[in-house]
């Protein structure tokens, strides 16, 4: 498998400023070191909770906001300093599907303006070839071609979700970043929208970047899955390695805490302590230390070493 | 097992410009001593529109258009509003998704749980304040003497929602409804949280009813669960009962929709298991059985005529034609 997107020490820091003359450099660290590379047709699972900086990577790597520090590559190319000029053709190779199927998108046009908006210009389809290619993708995602001339408020959080997947493969992407697209949306169309997802990876050769943080449904998707906290990966393997052998204390944790839809199997749950630090202070040494159930001294003193312990199950931690 | 709430037949309806919106169409239900009874459901099932109905706190253009809500020996739904207010809060109380609304910006913590113990019992100003202390101490709100004064939005996520447990339960009622408590929450959070209620409402022998999507928060703490498809209960029963062996198609659907750990994607098998279509318009809802238009197993009968209460073996019930 080649490599489609490569980060490396990835960096977002967004400036707080608490009042007018405050100049201080105070800042959310949302992403603070992280290294990253996704693989044509590869789906890469992204998994953490608030403040791990999921979705600031998510849009770091589209180049959507541009880095503190680090650098980002798309095939052999250097993206990380181009312009809006520059990265314009790119656009049509590296994608996004957003959360909220109610506010991606615009209310004021039609399903065919939505899904053509990415050909040059956009607006009024004029082109035949034009037409033809957006009903074939809008078929490829299960909707309709009377669909075409309705506006999304007519459609529920599944089809408008539909339609942002339409919209977002319509130009044959090779990167998608899909950031949370089931969360909105009832369980069962969930279903329907995982499996629309890996027919039209198999079909068309795409690659995922798939932002969550339902592990149960990352354990079934993803070939490879990254364990964010505070700002950094803190695990990274394939997934049959994850889930079978995880070795950071945070996703044994974070395992622990999800609730499975079997009676009689509730494990002893691991409960951690405290709340998620803020990003603006994370904690010095390893970040997770002040909640770690197996923290040791040297935990809160240096930060741990990002180590291979086994086949490519790649782990931050003082343990190993 | 003593009934502490009985539902029989509730219909809520919204009435607006559009049409009318049959929110809870027929529903019954029952909640024991102590128990924890799961209500699940997807969007537009009735079921906050039921906890809502229970507590007469359905917002216009929505009304409760007829049925019977027992509670220690009274219908709630014939209750004077003086009376049903002595109620909300010391008897029955509720928490919300979303502490952020519930809880009032303007006020500090102390204000408004001191406010919810004022308003039912005659307490000294120093005596409220100690209960309330005691009670975040409870739910684990560290420094809790000096947090009570603090302001909602100087609190995380999960400490809010602590405290809304807190205030729930200061006046240990009887049934707590807890309308997805934990959904906006971070998992390790949701831990947190979850055992906190769980451990309060054990001790004091409260009753919860617990709304939620997440068929995994029903598994694991509810000992019976209803399940709801557009205002109707379809399937009711034992926890375990239904999750090994589920009877109405829609239950079976939801359960095998979710995939289970160990579940992994593989080119050789199907994906995840798909309910076909989506669910109907409250507004314009099918004839006969509300699922018939999604479901594999339909016959013509269920497109005509409104399924019948069914008893299965388990201690499960299910309106279904399939077993009639």
């Amino acid at each position: 498998m080649s490599e489609l997107l490569k980060a490396v020490g990835l960096k977002k820091h967004f400036p707080v400023q608490k009042r007018f003359w405050d100049r201080s450099s105070v800042s959310v660290k949302a992403v603070d070191g992280l290294d990253l590379t996704i693989h044509t047709g590869e789906t890469v699972g992204l998994v953490g909770e608030s403040g791990s900086g999921k979705s600031t990577t998510g849009r770091l790597i589209l180049r959507l906001i541009s880095p503190t520090a680090g650098r980002i590559w798309f095939k052999d190319q250097e993206i990380t300093d181009l312009d809006r000029r520059a990265l314009r053709p790119l656009r049509r190779k590296m994608q996004i599907i957003f959360q909220d199927p109610y506010s991606s998108l615009n209310p004021r046009m039609t399903v065919r303006e939505i899904v053509g908006e990415g050909f040059d210009g956009g607006g009024r389809v004029a082109n035949r070839e034009k037409r033809e290619i957006i009903l074939d993708i809008m078929e490829k995602v299960g909707l309709r071609p009377e669909h075409c001339n309705r506006y999304p408020h007519e459609f529920s959080g599944g089809q408008r979700q539909r339609i942002a997947i339409a919209r977002a493969i319509v130009l044959r992407p090779e990167l998608v970043v899909a950031d949370e697209p089931l969360s909105a949306l009832d369980v069962s169309i969930q279903a329907q929208i995982v499996n629309l997802l890996e027919k039209l990876r198999e079909e068309f050769r795409l690659a995922y970047l798939f932002i969550s943080h339902d592990l149960s449904i990352v354990e079934y998707l993803c070939d490879r899955v990254a364990v964010m906290y505070l700002g950094k990966i803190v695990e990274l393997a394939p997934r049959d390695s994850l889930y079978d052998r995880p070795a950071h204390p945070y996703t044994l944790s974070l395992f622990s805490a999800i609730p499975l839809p079997q009676v009689g199997k509730k494990q002893q749950r691991i409960i951690l302590q405290g709340d998620i630090p803020s990003p603006i202070h994370p904690p010095q040494g390893c970040r997770f230390h002040p909640r770690c159930f197996r923290a040791m001294e040297i935990c809160a003193q240096v930060e741990p070493v990002w180590k291979d312990i086994a086949d490519g199950h790649h782990v931050a931690c003082h343990l190993y | 097992m003593e009934t502490v709430l009985s539902i029989t037949d509730l219909r809520t309806h919204f009435y607006t410009r559009e049409g009318v919106a049959k929110a809870i169409n027929g529903v019954t239900l029952c909640l024991g001593k102590g128990e924890v009874l799961g209500v699940v459901g997807e969007s537009g099932c009735g079921k906050s529109a039921t906890a809502l109905s229970i507590l007469r706190l359905v917002p216009p253009p929505g009304k409760i258009v007829s049925g019977e809500i027992i509670f220690e020996g009274t219908d709630l739904l014939t209750l004077p509003i003086r009376e049903m207010r002595k109620i909300r809060g010391d008897r029955i109380s509720m928490i919300f998704q979303e502490p952020m609304i519930s809880l009032n910006p303007a006020f500090t913590i102390e204000n408004q749980l001191i406010e919810a113990l004022q308003a039912h019992r005659r307490l000294t100003l120093a005596d409220a304040r100690d209960l309330a202390v005691g009670m975040l101490r409870q739910v684990e709100i560290p420094s809790p003497e000096r947090r009570i004064k603090e302001y909602p939005h100087q609190l995380s996520g999960g400490m809010r929602q602590r405290v809304m447990i807190a205030e729930a339960m200061l006046l240990d009622p009887q049934i707590l409804i807890a309308d997805e408590p934990t959904t906006a929450l971070d998992v390790t959070i949701q831990a947190q949280v979850l055992e906190i209620m769980y451990r309060l409402t054990q001790q004091r022998g409260t009753g919860i009813i617990l709304i939620t999507h997440n068929l995994g928060l029903v598994a694991e703490s509810a000992q019976r669960v209803v399940v709801m498809y557009a205002g109707k209960v379809v399937e009711e029963g034992p926890v375990r009962a239904i999750f090994e062996e589920a009877g109405h198609p829609y239950t079976q659907g939801l359960l095998r929709s979710v995939p289970i750990p160990g579940q992994r994607r593989d080119r050789t098998r199907p994906g995840l298991y798909e309910i076909k279509g989506i669910v109907p318009s409250l507004f314009d809802l099918p004839r006969g059985c509300p699922f018939h238009p999604r479901c594999p197993l339909a016959k013509d009968v269920c497109s005509q005529e409104d399924p019948p209460w069914v008893s299965l073996t388990g201690g499960r019930h299910t309106a279904c034609w399939l077993y009639a």
